[in-house]
């Protein structure tokens, strides 16, 4: 599979949070045979034993699995970090966890923010896409989506809300690369749709664009993060680079 | 991996957790992530707004403009009654809205009855000792006990079972116990049998288990926040009443803009003129029209509930009458949830054949007669008492069960009874019969032939065209479920309740 990732970075953290960010990048990186680089981020002073375990832990797994993987302990901010890493090291991708630094529009390269809320349900099964507005990214959005429709073998749903050309090219993308999908197409954005959807398809992970910051996004930008803040399942919420497009 | 194939360890791994438990900080720590345990409600919009609401729909509006414009009209000529009629209709709208608003608020109240379904303590270890906590400060990772009784507060994956059997009827509506294992299953997690649900009940055994989801995100959650998605369309009442307001402001606009011209012709000053339209305008618009439809639907919902029928929503009274197909759920709710021995059919009627039966219908069976009372699944408790009533206990020794499955649809056991050794099955027709080679006709085993076949088959439908459920009783004497020897039809009921029929015919 042609892959625009060919340099995934990951933030670990101490905690069971980063845990989902970690899991993700690694299969993610397996399946298009991505350059792996886990970094785990400390602050001054701060014991990071346990953060030196987990490291060593992912970097033992990315091994067995036959990845080049990189492991760094660094000390600082983490925004600082990870800005410094991704320009030195050309990063194409980088998952952080749902409590990952602010300011993460800035860095120059493509962002995963995981949120896991079931730890039960890690591995998804199934998969539910939420597609909206214009879609300018049409195409690093079908090489994720086919990217996790081969890592996890799962059952993509995709949700497309709004009328954009962009779909449909996405969509024959998907279909030529032998993606297995349900679509579903709505008008507009609507919260209340897109959580009957989750629920209903019993979808394990939501994989949504980040909203754009403009002022005339408000309103969906409000839906969105009302969509974040009250996610019935695993999240990510995947900002493409425009890099990625050319 | 997910939680129902991982192995022990491996969950351990996956939740962060030991064997001791979650530490009281990383307890804390993941209380403050993922919140409390509990059910609540993702309130679509506030309650100030639910009420402000009922001030602005439609007719409600109509009736404001007929407000105010009776108050200015007051004010250009007082002394005319204007400013009565005014407080009038604003007395009408606050009375209307504020009865709205009610029904509204009690029938958004679903999800409290939700709640009710989850216990309120739980044993749990943290810090390698045993504490009760509250059931709303679980967080996943956390290591509790399963007992008998107890309700299940939380998605759990167990790791250790005696015995443990728990009943997913909140969840899934289906009364048939489940017997929980700490072994790996593959397959989805709903169906997994190393998984209790927060909302089902534990009816035997204990165990111990690991909260992986809480709260929302939980199998109870999912359906809690399901019934929290559905869109109300307005009523056919509703849409005719919109549509009636709409017309008659349009209409009353119109007629008094008419009346308006008129005076103009007639060259009355232009305030004389407004204040004439003004009062035609009021006059048309039908104030009477909300309360009346309210008080009229207050009364069918009182006069249902002489019926015995709880109308939560007022609107709900019209909408009934306008109901075509009626959509019900049947056993417990059409029927009396009480499953009997209605009918049986023997190839043969000889007292050999039938004991053969009845010691089918007794052994392979997990009900239980206990404490003078029947436990278990219904039909089988059916099956049990029916053979009971007919023969005492029945020796014999069970080595062995296959049991039941939604897929092969039946169930066998292999038991040593009179010193043989024999496999007893009972089942749906449509399995168990293929599997049938010969048929007991009183201490002989015959061949099954195609008449016989035909001639149970016509026995079946006709049992089935009585509403029965039936199963096949057959047994082995060689290897469990091959080349299996046919004894019987039983066909069972579960009586309808007594008022059903009237119901229905009415």
């Amino acid at each position: 599979m042609r892959t625009i990732y060919k340099k995934i970075l990951v933030q670990i953290s101490d905690d069971f949070i980063s845990e989902g960010a970690a899991y993700f990048a690694l299969k993610v990186a397996r399946e298009v045979k991505s350059h792996l680089v886990l970094c785990f981020i400390h602050e001054r002073g701060q014991e990071f034993e346990k953060g030196e375990r987990l490291l060593k832990k992912y970097f033992l797994e990315a091994e067995k699995e036959g990845l080049k993987v990189e492991a760094l302990i660094k000390e600082g901010r983490p925004f600082e970090i990870l800005e410094d890493l991704i320009k030195k090291e050309a990063i194409d991708l980088l998952f952080v966890p749902g409590d990952g630094p602010k300011k993460l529009d800035q860095l120059l390269c493509s962002i995963a923010i995981v949120k896991i809320v079931n730890l039960g349900k890690l591995h998804p099964k199934r998969i539910l896409f939420l597609l909206k507005g214009n879609l300018p990214s049409w195409k690093e959005n079908a090489n994720l989506i086919e990217t996790f429709y081969h890592a996890f073998k799962t059952k993509v749903f995709l949700v497309c809300c709004g009328k954009s050309e962009n779909f449909n090219k996405l969509l024959f993308h998907l279909e030529k690369a032998g993606v297995k999908m349900e679509v579903e197409f709505y008008p507009s954005f609507s919260h209340n749709i897109i959580i009957f959807q989750i629920l209903s398809k019993r979808a394990d992970l939501l994989i949504l664009e980040k909203t754009d910051q403009r002022i005339l996004g408000f309103l969906r930008r409000r839906e969105s993060q009302k969509l974040i803040r009250e996610t019935p399942c695993n999240l990510i919420i995947f900002r493409p680079f425009s890099k990625h497009e050319n | 991996m997910r939680i129902n194939e991982a192995p022990l360890e491996e969950v351990f791994r996956l939740l962060k957790t030991t064997e001791n438990g979650l530490s009281l900080s990383e307890a804390q720590k993941r209380l403050t992530y993922f919140g409390y345990n509990e059910i609540r409600e993702i309130r679509k919009r506030s309650l100030l707004l639910m009420f402000l609401s009922q001030f602005t729909h439609f007719l409600a509006l109509i009736l404001w403009l007929a407000a105010l414009l009776a108050f200015f009209s007051d004010f250009l000529h007082p002394g005319e009654g204007m400013r009565h009629l005014g407080w009038a209709i604003v007395t009408v709208i606050i009375i209307n809205a504020l009865f709205a608003f009610v029904q509204e608020y009690k029938a958004e109240r679903a999800i409290e009855k939700l709640k009710l379904l989850l216990p309120s303590k739980v044993r749990a270890i943290r810090e390698g000792r045993e504490m009760e906590l509250h059931v709303r400060e679980l967080v996943p990772g956390d290591l509790i006990f399963l007992e008998e009784g107890a309700k299940v507060p939380a998605d759990v994956r167990v790791i250790e079972a005696y015995g443990l059997v728990v009943n997913n009827a909140p969840l899934t509506g289906e009364s048939l116990p489940v017997s929980l294992t700490p072994e790996p299953q593959k397959g989805e997690l709903f169906t997994s049998k190393n998984i209790a649900f927060a909302g089902a009940t534990v009816l035997s055994g204990h165990g111990k288990g690991i909260v992986f989801a809480t709260g929302m995100h939980t199998e109870f959650g999912r359906i809690a926040r399901l019934t929290e998605t559905v869109q109300w369309e307005p009523t056919p009442l509703q849409r005719e009443i919109s549509y009636t307001s709409k017309s008659i402001a349009l209409i009353a606009i119109l007629i008094g803009l008419f009346f308006f011209m008129i005076g103009n012709l007639l060259k009355r000053t232009f305030w004389e003129n407004f204040t004439f339209a003004i009062g035609v305008i009021v006059a048309l618009v039908p104030e009477g029209m909300l309360p009346t439809v309210t008080l009229s639907l207050a009364l069918g919902s009182q006069r249902l509930a002489r019926r015995k029928t709880l109308v939560k929503k007022l609107s709900a009274v019209e909408a009934l009458g306008s109901v075509t197909v009626i959509c019900t759920d049947k056993t417990g709710t059409l029927t009396q949830n009480k499953m009997e021995v209605k009918r049986l059919w023997l190839p043969e009627s000889s007292e050999e054949t039938f004991k053969m039966l009845l010691k089918i219908a007794y052994l392979c069976n997990n009900a239980a007669f206990v404490n003078d009372q029947y436990k278990g699944d219904p039909t089988e408790v059916a099956l049990l008492k029916f053979a009971r009533q007919k023969i005492s206990k029945i020796e014999a020794q069970r080595l062995s069960e296959i049991p039941f499955d939604a897929e092969r649809k039946r169930m066998t056991i292999l038991c040593e009874m009179e010193g043989k050794r024999l496999a007893l099955t009972k089942g749906a027709v449509e399995t168990v019969l293929p599997l049938c080679t010969h048929v007991l006709y009183g201490k002989e085993k015959l061949p099954f032939t195609e008449d016989m076949r035909k001639n149970l088959m016509e026995t079946y439908y006709a049992m089935m065209d009585e509403g029965l459920r039936v199963l096949l009783f057959a047994y082995s004497e060689d290897i469990p479920e091959e080349n299996m020897i046919l004894v019987g039809l039983v066909g069972l009921e579960d009586p309808p309740r007594p008022e059903v029929k009237e119901a229905i015919l009415n």
